[in-house]
């Protein structure tokens, strides 16, 4: 054990007693007649059940949402074959076995959605608030466990909703993610099928995720403000405490607008007022609606929706930071350059959200501002990158799972993140905007980069959360699987720049249907992501019920507080009194060896 | 382990006897949280009325609201200081005098819808289409605020209730002096109130200078 | 039955991993069993494992970054042609290769030095890492020296953008040229569920009016049972006369200054020709301008495409080299409904302004060919017309 456990000083010795199996089972046994099942499992107030919920909800729409790309990637990779099964699991959606445009952008439409809202937002920033804010500064629980239930329980029905439109008659919403005015601002379906009825649950759906959002928000930001535990003091937060908290300022003050954009789209459709309508001519008929602007949606949309992407993206450098910190036995390099770059990107990124509109015909004058502010975003994101680096540097990196997600995630980010310099710079984004360059970047730096701090999160706090170890066997075929082939699905779209996106077929262009090849690689790649996702929903299910057992504290060997919890922490988390803080989060390999935030400071010892 | 009933209690008197915490800034949870979607309503009407000062540059029809328009600003003024003699009142523990400033206040909010549903039907009258985006713009903004106001008065009746309830309990009330719960209940209710009624200032005088 | 068989391979390979990692734990936990101190440590193979993730990362970095160059290279020839048929264009293009000299660089060097990291640094059990918490040097120097490469992409790119999207009409300045001698062709694109309105001026070079009201759209449409859904103002603009709507191609010039107004009719479009580097959308109510000089007619780009291998190669289709049938093409960029994808048209470059005018002589007016008859089938019925209704009359009598 010596080298590779916890230094003695990490766990918590006062509880060392305590923590054998034995307990463990004795302590449900002792509950049993107080917690029924609804109120443990389902209605529970205990910040760590919530963030149980938030995980395999997330997870769920996952799947959903992946599931459904591979529908519209065979479409893409073979536009002119049919596939019966298609027939058999969609009906009348994929009739003779090929997709049918209708179906197809409401596929696009709901993946969009469901990732970027209920599985990057609720899944990634709902579970790790929820699981590490009360655990690492040293908090019985969340500021208040009543709201944090009812932020999950909106978060249900949001999906609840979102998942019943997925079955009615004219389809789900098919009008793109981001919902733009006029095509999903009228209630007709002759414009467009999935803007009746599916529409209208889809805005549901995305308000009451807005409320869940906000509610949770409001607790996680209360939460690190007030709960803190003695000693914590705001520099000796962890960086993931910061990332989340960051997070959930950002969504706090986005969110509002997106809900303002929602009522107003909704005001459109039901009461015929015009906010985004403006001479609309259908079938030779002049509509109405008058002095509306289609515009004002979208800025409404993106002031919400570019911080939205950091809202998925923070949460994710804070994990990262973190676990490789644990795993590489070495402090983060540059703990207040993370700091101030994470506050720099929430603060810049609310003045670049007009970059998503550079071709809307918008002000060249403002198209100069907002590129500006948007390349400003590349140095702090490039300062992280580097300091990331340097951690690895003379470290003595256990290549653990998490760890390897770590990694993954910063060249995911670096790959990325470059090609935010091109679509940032309004003079290449005119060629760019709308084609599969965007595709391809937003994909690697939100989708599949965020999704890596998400396993890095699951596979490193597994343990904490659920008591048990993953297989790790599995752990390191599903990290090396998943990153060849995501790259293998994502990079390959920058050939195909210039090529736009959400297109179901590119055969009558002659310009665009110059790679078929690379289409049907990528569709393959993709069905080797998900195959690898399934071996880790298989891997996590069944650790969670039938993993090792995990028979000591600190695993791995982490200096945070959560490590200082019994192996299976009840509601309240700490069996005696909560710890004091003494030290920041990063006191790896020290003179003293590495050193928990608890241990309190030996003499002549000059905090970092 | 505590029980899961008591241990609210037990967290609350955690974070705040002292015995184990330094707490960094000194204001309940509940109240911060109050602050901070303070924060995010205020957000939602700025997007709202960013929306209209974006409209308003390309082109706007402008019409005078009806007279009694300009009577609310006062209710929400007069709503604003009775919740604020009625903390301070509840605090020096006069408690028959408490609840009659609740009543008022909530006379006032009934007030102010009154006069929000005339000017509203006012409007109406005016025969505006619904599709003159200022008109349009005038109904989601009355609309949002009331919902939120809609909001407050529910609190008040609650808060209100739990007074009335224990009106012949001198003992109950005084005690409450000292327990931080329902002196807290109604210091966030107050600051609400502050809220929505700063609000409508902001909103009134917002249409006051962009319509008229 | 493909799919059948995919499926099961997936299902085989999924028991196998599971397998394998059921097998590996418990070997590792007879590993455990077997050591003489027992402490529950799973990681007491650390060395062993980080081994060999060391070298798959190595392996990975080589891997990607291999085929992340080689495949730029190989689909090269297949990506939208690199040269740019509009002046602005080759400008957008520089910017496009500037920031990817230095975006390639990045991406590059930290990849490199990301994953000799992991391999120089992999767990051995008796390093000690080294207690590294910062340096403002350090620190400083990758603040500055991205600021200076995006104060660098930033500049260049405004400027690029400017001269591009400069509001005004006018062709004095144009990159720096004097392009006002020559008339532009002002015409205009309307977007709509599911195609493009493409109208020409005609001969008098300037297009007729709209007015977008109930009068001139559904009151027409009503009385003359003809859409009009641009709201052309027929009557009372004779400038409308002339105008002329094409169906299949749109037509530009060669040198020659173009101005499109781009706009949509029911949702929102966006007007996109990808070897002219344009991009605008059309907004329902919110008309946008855009303007370009083409550089090549379509003969000279299907010229310098000849040189290249990929458009050398037979189309099966139509059985001639590619480059034989290359045409530039229009195509939408904003999600606007089921047919979004569809909404394809080509792109004709002329080589003079004669060639044009020749074409454009060719051409039957649209007031001419439909207008006109429409109106005066209402206005003036023929003799025959009323007759016909006559006895209509006298039948139902």
């Amino acid at each position: 054990m010596a080298d590779l456990t916890a230094n003695p000083t990490v766990a918590n010795p006062s509880h060392e007693g305590q923590v054998d199996h034995g307990h463990d089972h004795g302590h449900h046994d002792d509950h049993h007649h107080e917690e029924t099942f609804l109120t443990k499992y389902i209605f529970s107030m205990d910040h760590k059940m919530i963030s149980k919920q938030f995980l395999i909800t997330g997870i769920f729409w996952a799947f959903i949402g992946g599931a459904m790309s591979l529908l519209f990637r065979l479409q893409l990779a073979w536009p002119e074959s049919t596939f019966p099964f298609m027939e058999t699991l969609l009906g009348r959606w994929a009739e003779g076995g090929q997709l049918s445009p209708d179906f197809y952008y409401a596929l696009v439409t709901i993946h969009g959605t469901v990732l970027v809202f209920f599985v990057l937002t609720g899944g990634l920033s709902g579970t790790f608030a929820n699981f590490l804010i009360p655990l690492q500064i040293g908090a019985r629980d969340m500021a208040s466990p009543m709201m944090n239930m009812l932020s999950y329980w909106f978060f249900f029905a949001a999906s609840f909703v979102m998942f019943g439109s997925l079955f009615i008659e004219t389809g789900p919403a098919s009008g793109g993610w981001t919902a733009y005015p006029p095509l999903n601002g009228m209630r007709d379906v002759a414009i467009n099928k999935g803007s009746g009825l599916g529409f209208d649950l889809w805005l549901t759906s995305i308000s009451l995720f807005i409320v869940s959002s906000l509610l949770g928000g409001l607790n996680y930001i209360s939460t690190v403000i007030n709960l803190r535990t003695r000693g914590m003091t705001l520099s000796r937060l962890p960086l993931v405490i910061w990332a989340l908290m960051f997070a959930a300022i950002l969504g706090v003050l986005a969110f509002p607008a997106l809900l303002s954009a929602a009522v107003l789209l909704e005001f459109d459709r039901l009461l015929d007022t015009s906010f985004f309508l403006n001479n609309i001519v259908i079938n030779g008929e002049l509509l109405a609606y008058k002095g509306g602007s289609p515009i004002l949606y979208q800025h409404l949309f993106w002031f919400l929706g570019h911080p939205e992407v950091y809202i998925i993206i923070i949460p994710a450098m804070g994990i990262v930071s973190d676990v490789m910190s644990v795993h590489a036995r070495k402090p983060i390099f540059g703990y207040k350059a993370m700091l101030i770059s994470m506050l720099a990107i929430v603060v810049i990124g609310f003045f670049v959200w007009a970059h998503h509109m550079f071709v809307t015909g918008m002000s060249p004058v403002l198209g100069v501002v907002f590129a500006i502010f948007t390349l400003l975003i590349a140095v702090p994101s490039a300062i992280k990158t580097f300091n990331w680096i340097t951690t690895l540097w003379r470290g003595n990196l256990r290549l653990t799972v998490p760890m390897l997600f770590c990694i993954g995630f910063v060249s995911l980010f670096i790959t990325g993140g470059v090609t935010g310099i091109f679509l940032g710079n309004p003079a290449v984004d005119v060629q760019l905007h709308d084609t599969y360059f965007v595709v391809a970047h937003f994909h690697i730096i939100m989708g599949v980069a965020a999704f890596f701090g998400m396993w890095a999160g699951v596979y490193h706090w597994f343990p904490k959360m659920f008591g048990r170890h993953m297989n790790r066997t599995l752990g390191y075929i599903h990290f090396w699987v998943t990153i060849v082939s995501a790259y293998l699905v994502f990079f390959p779209m920058h050939f195909m720049t210039g090529f736009p996106r959400r297109y179901w077929s590119f055969t009558n262009f002659e310009t665009f249907n110059t790679m078929g090849d690379l289409q049907a690689i990528i569709t393959i790649a993709a069905f080797v992501v998900f195959s690898a996702q399934i071996l880790f929903l298989i891997n996590f299910f069944y650790s969670i019920f039938r993993g090792r057992p995990v028979t000591e504290q600190n695993p791995w060997g982490a200096t945070t507080l959560e490590w200082t919890t019994p192996i299976r922490p009840g509601h309240g988390n700490w069996e005696g009194n909560i710890p004091t803080v003494h030290r920041w989060a990063y006191d790896y390999s020290t003179e003293n060896g590495d050193v928990g935030q608890h241990v309190p400071m030996k003499e002549g010892e000059a905090e970092h | 382990m505590k029980d899961n009933a008591n241990y609210q209690d037990q967290m609350t008197s955690e974070n705040f006897s002292g015995d184990n915490r330094e707490v960094a800034i000194r204001m309940h949870p509940q109240k911060l949280a109050m602050y901070i979607s303070m924060l995010s309503m205020t957000m939602f009407f700025v997007a709202l009325t960013s929306a209209l000062l974006f409209k308003k540059g390309q082109d706007w029809f402008s019409f005078a609201p009806p007279a009694l328009f300009y009577y609310s600003p006062i209710l929400v003024v007069l709503n604003s200081f009775l919740l604020h003699r009625a903390t301070k009142l509840y605090k020096s523990a006069q408690f028959k005098s408490f609840r009659n400033h609740l009543l008022l206040a909530l006379l006032s909010a009934v007030g102010f819808f009154i006069v929000q549903w005339f000017t509203w039907k006012g409007i109406l009258d005016m025969r505006l289409d619904r599709r003159v985006v200022s008109a349009a713009f005038f109904y989601v903004i009355m609309l949002m605020h009331a919902l939120h106001l809609l909001g407050g008065v529910f609190a008040l009746l609650v808060v209100w209730f739990m007074a009335w309830r224990s009106r012949k309990d001198e003992l109950f009330e005084l005690r409450n002096i000292i327990n931080p719960k329902r002196v807290l209940a109604i210091e966030v209710l107050t600051l609400f109130w502050h809220f929505i009624d700063g609000l409508w200032i902001y909103l009134f005088l917002f249409i006051f200078f962009n319509y008229t | 039955m493909s799919a059948f068989i995919i499926l099961s391979v997936l299902i085989l390979l999924f028991t196998a991993f599971f397998f394998i990692g059921k097998i590996s734990e418990t070997s590792m936990s007879i590993r455990k069993a077997n050591a003489t101190e027992d402490d529950g440590d799973s990681y007491d193979d650390m060395e062993y494992v980080s081994n060999i993730n060391g070298y798959l990362s190595l392996a990975f970095m080589v891997g990607f970054l291999f085929l992340s160059f080689y495949g730029t290279l190989h689909y090269l020839p297949r990506m939208i042609p690199k040269l740019a048929n509009s002046i602005h264009g080759q400008e957008l293009d520089k910017m496009f290769m500037r920031t990817y000299y230095v975006t390639a660089a990045i991406f590059l060097i930290t990849h490199v030095v990301l994953f000799a990291f992991v391999f120089m640094y992999r767990y051995k059990s008796n390093r000690k890492a080294y207690f590294f918490s910062h340096s403002n040097t350090l620190e400083i120097i990758w603040t500055i020296i991205p600021a200076i490469a995006m104060a660098y992409l930033v500049y260049t790119g405004i400027i690029a953008w400017n001269e591009t999207f400069t509001k005004d009409n006018s062709f004095t300045e144009y990159f720096g040229e004097d392009h006002s001698d020559k008339m532009p062709i002002t015409m205009e694109v309307t977007g709509y569920q599911f195609g493009w309105k493409v109208r020409y001026p005609g001969i008098d070079g300037s297009l007729g009016n709209r007015v977008i009201d109930d009068e001139h759209i559904n009151e027409f449409y009503a009385t003359y049972s003809l859409p009009n859904e641009l709201g052309v103002d027929w009557q009372d603009d004779s400038t409308s006369h002339d105008d002329l709507f094409v169906d299949d191609t749109v037509r530009f010039v060669k040198g020659h200054p173009a101005i499109v107004n781009v706009g949509a009719l029911d949702v929102l479009h966006s007007f996109y020709l990808p070897h002219f580097r344009i991009k605008m959308d059309c907004v329902p109510g919110t008309p946008n301008q855009i303007k370009f000089i083409p550089l090549y007619s379509t003969e000279e780009y299907r010229e310098i495409l000849s040189e290249e291998a990929y458009w050398q190669e037979i189309n099966e289709a139509t059985g001639q080299p590619r480059w034989e049938t290359f045409n530039f093409e229009l195509a939408c960029t904003e999600l606007c409904g089921a047919s979004h994808w569809a909404m394809q048209k080509y792109v004709k470059i002329y080589e003079t302004m004669d060639e044009f005018y020749a074409w454009q002589d060719a051409q039957t007016p649209y007031y001419v060919s439909t207008v006109e008859p429409a109106i005066a089938a209402v206005d003036n019925p023929t003799e025959e017309v009323m007759e016909d209704e006559a006895s209509i009359e006298m039948a139902k009598n």
